[in-house]
């Protein structure tokens, strides 16, 4: 389909738990993550329900052309397609992590990627204007920051995260890639740019290993005060302040009577920053998130 | 009629749904293709294209002959498997091949079964066909063989039609990943009863950084400069690949190709469909040598041939879906990529342009890249793995 593309930014407000069910390792409920590279990352399919209802406020003709109709029957009966029926305009893709927020001994937290997350993000990035060019690959570990870096130890010249002690080595692209992604969100500009820093790429599968939040959690007994049996459990979540990119792509609207062509379907589906609540666990606070695509046409045409 | 060539490069991997399903084993459990099969990206590329006629004739919801009509023109040719490391521009020896039927790894040793006749030997099948009895078999070699790894790299697969054994067993396809989704009620906020699925996705991004791609020639009516015009939806949920122009150089045959042999060995890039199943189209039953035998000619192929030998593996199911119509397609049994085919002329004389039949296709359903092969060379002579 001849689609026009959208990326997005998606910024943790709250710790966001996309889990992918129960599993048998340490901890109990992981994040979902590409298998192959470990990058934690949102399921398409979860943004799409949540944006969903996030739009519901759309003329019905409109709502139901971007996301495609609900389907009147669950399970295999609802398979059958009727008279009308048609798929939604709007394509979600996954939101890939390309800053995880990890705890520093200086300026408390840095928002930490790396070249191979950088590259990832160029590619649903590209077509807007002043993407920043290419990190190249660096031998570790190192970390590269921009000039006036909160989160770097003064008097040692090094940047303390978790566990690792790096070597800093300061250059301009990675303040370039802070101010880029803070476009989205311009009010938070200031936080990212000072808090922005490249590590290289296997520094970066250490600490998605390692510097995702793990929760413990019990459940009480009420009539005993005391810890329920078997329900004792780890969940893991990204951390808040976590960012991710996502692309979404729309073709025009396959509802008869119901003419848009792809730009309406992209500007009615993220016409604003959505304040949305994503992942599981919802009741206890997590997922609360923001979207928000950047401003200004793109250079050259998507189409 | 234009020429169209490019990558495509799933952004968020691929769901490739296979024949079987949602509900003929567990509830919502899907299984995926282990490669796309050339079929759903044809299927994908008229999708770009009607859309985009339509969208230019300012139709809105066609009805099915109409997309049948708009889209018909647009095939599928040669397609590639392609694995390269970040950054890199897409070259030849990018290229990844499906592992030959007529390959066997045997000791950490890839092993090549050699067909030779043996009369006294018997098929396990029906014994209703003497022509498909009289074909010549492999000795395997002694040793439990492993079980094959399913992509070779193109300095693998170059040396193996020259004859050569690959030192390097082959390459894992990309790494699956099952996807488990909920519908939620919007109401309760609870798991919808019997909405609970899994999708298995091939991701394309592998733990060595090299990412796997789809390299495609696609032919369609009309000027359209830089069709697929960007993204594609591609397979089950409609998953996004890039799109990435691409040199025709990476579609062309290697130089080290042998050229001339004094038999032939086809092995099939992608699966091919033969009117009767295994056997490749042209060929009839007639008797050579005093025996019984399968022979005829051959698309691209010099001269009257005879079959010698078919290594060829389980049959592939595919089954197609009718997006314009809503409805699944008949479904066909394919012969699989990697199977293999050795020949030799009726008149005895060598084969002296192998070049020629690089990624030619045979069989039918050519416009679905479908039957495209890989010609190596031959000693019928040869009897030593």
């Amino acid at each position: 389909m001849s689609m026009e593309t959208r990326p997005y930014l998606l910024h943790a407000l709250s710790p966001l738990h996309a889990g992918t069910g129960r599993s048998v390792g340490i901890i109990d409920l992981p994040i979902a993550r590409l298998r192959a590279t470990n990058i934690p990352f949102i399921p398409g399919s979860s943004i799409k329900g949540v944006l969903r209802e996030a739009r519901r406020g759309l003329p019905e003709g409109e709502w139901e052309a971007l996301f495609g109709p609900l389907r009147k029957v669950s399970g295999a009966e609802g398979d059958e397609a009727w008279e009308g029926d048609h798929a939604g305009a709007l394509v979600v893709g996954d939101a890939r992590l390309v800053a995880l927020p990890v705890r520093s001994f200086v300026g408390t937290f840095a928002l930490v990627s790396s070249p191979l997350l950088l590259e990832l993000a160029r590619r649903d990035l590209k077509g807007l204007e002043g993407v920043p060019e290419r990190l190249k690959r660096v031998e570790g570990p190192l970390a590269r920051v921009g000039k006036g870096n909160v989160t770097v130890a003064p008097e040692h010249g090094k940047l303390f995260l978790e566990d690792l002690d790096l070597d800093v080595q300061e250059e301009p692209a990675v303040e370039a890639w802070a101010r880029f992604l803070a476009r989205a969100l311009p009010e938070e500009e200031e936080l990212m740019r000072e808090r922005f820093v490249v590590v290289d790429d296997e520094t970066m599968s250490f600490l998605l290993e390692t510097a995702t939040q793990v929760d413990t959690r019990v459940r009480i007994d009420s009539t005993t005060g005391s810890v329920a049996e078997g329900a004792l459990w780890q969940e893991e979540s990204l951390p808040a302040e976590t960012l991710l990119v996502g692309v979404l792509a729309a073709g025009p609207s396959l509802r008869q009577k119901t003419p848009l062509g792809a730009g309406d379907v992209l500007n009615r589906a993220l016409r604003e920053t959505a304040w949305l609540q994503l992942g599981g666990k919802a009741t206890v606070g997590r997922g609360r998130c923001r979207m928000a695509a950047w401003p200004g046409p793109s250079k050259e045409s998507r189409r | 009629m234009n020429t169209a060539r490019f990558a495509l490069l799933p952004r968020d991997g691929l769901f490739c749904k296979d024949g079987r399903g949602w509900y003929t084993s567990d509830v919502g459990r899907s299984h995926s293709y282990a490669w796309p099969p050339p079929s759903t990206l044809r299927g994908a590329l008229r999708a770009v294209w009607g859309q985009r006629a339509l969208q230019v004739r300012g139709a809105r919801a066609p009805s099915a002959e109409e997309w049948e009509q708009a889209t018909q023109g647009v095939s599928l040719g040669r397609m590639l498997s392609l694995r390269r490391p970040l950054e890199e521009p897409f070259a030849p020896r990018h290229r990844m091949w499906p592992t030959p039927a007529d390959a066997l790894v045997v000791g950490g040793r890839v092993r090549r079964l050699l067909p030779r006749p043996h009369p006294e030997v018997h098929t396990l099948g029906t014994e209703d066909d003497d022509a498909l009895e009289a074909l010549w078999r492999p000795m395997a070699p002694a040793g439990k063989p492993k079980p094959p790894l399913p992509f070779w790299t193109e300095e693998s697969l170059v040396g193996w039609l020259r004859g050569q054994a690959p030192s390097s067993p082959g390459v894992t396809g990309p790494e699956r990943r099952v996807d488990v989704r909920v519908t939620l009620n919007a109401a309760s906020q609870t798991a919808e009863p019997g909405m609970l699925y899994q999708a298995e996705v091939l991701e394309m991004l592998d733990g060595e950084e090299r990412e796997w791609a789809l390299g495609l020639e696609c032919t369609h009516p009309g000027e359209a400069s830089g069709f697929p015009w960007g993204p594609v939806g591609l397979g089950g949920k409609r998953r996004l690949a890039l799109a990435e122009p691409v040199q025709a150089e990476l579609f062309t045959a290697p130089r080290e190709l042998p050229d001339r042999s004094p038999g032939l060995r086809l092995i099939l890039a992608t699966p091919a469909h033969f009117r009767r199943g295994w056997l490749p189209d042209g060929l009839e039953r007639e008797e050579h040598e005093g025996r019984p035998c399968w022979m005829g000619e051959l698309p691209g192929v010099e001269g009257r041939v005879v079959l010698r030998a078919a290594l060829v593996n389980r049959p592939m199911e595919l089954s197609t879906w009718d997006m314009a119509r809503g409805k699944p397609r008949p479904t066909r049994r394919l012969v699989p990529a990697g199977s293999t085919y050795f020949f030799e002329r009726v008149d005895g004389r060598p084969f002296t342009a192998l070049k020629t039949l690089w990624l030619a296709a045979w069989g039918s359903d050519h416009e679905e890249g479908l039957g495209r092969v890989l010609p190596g060379s031959w000693n019928p002579n040869e009897e030593d793995t």
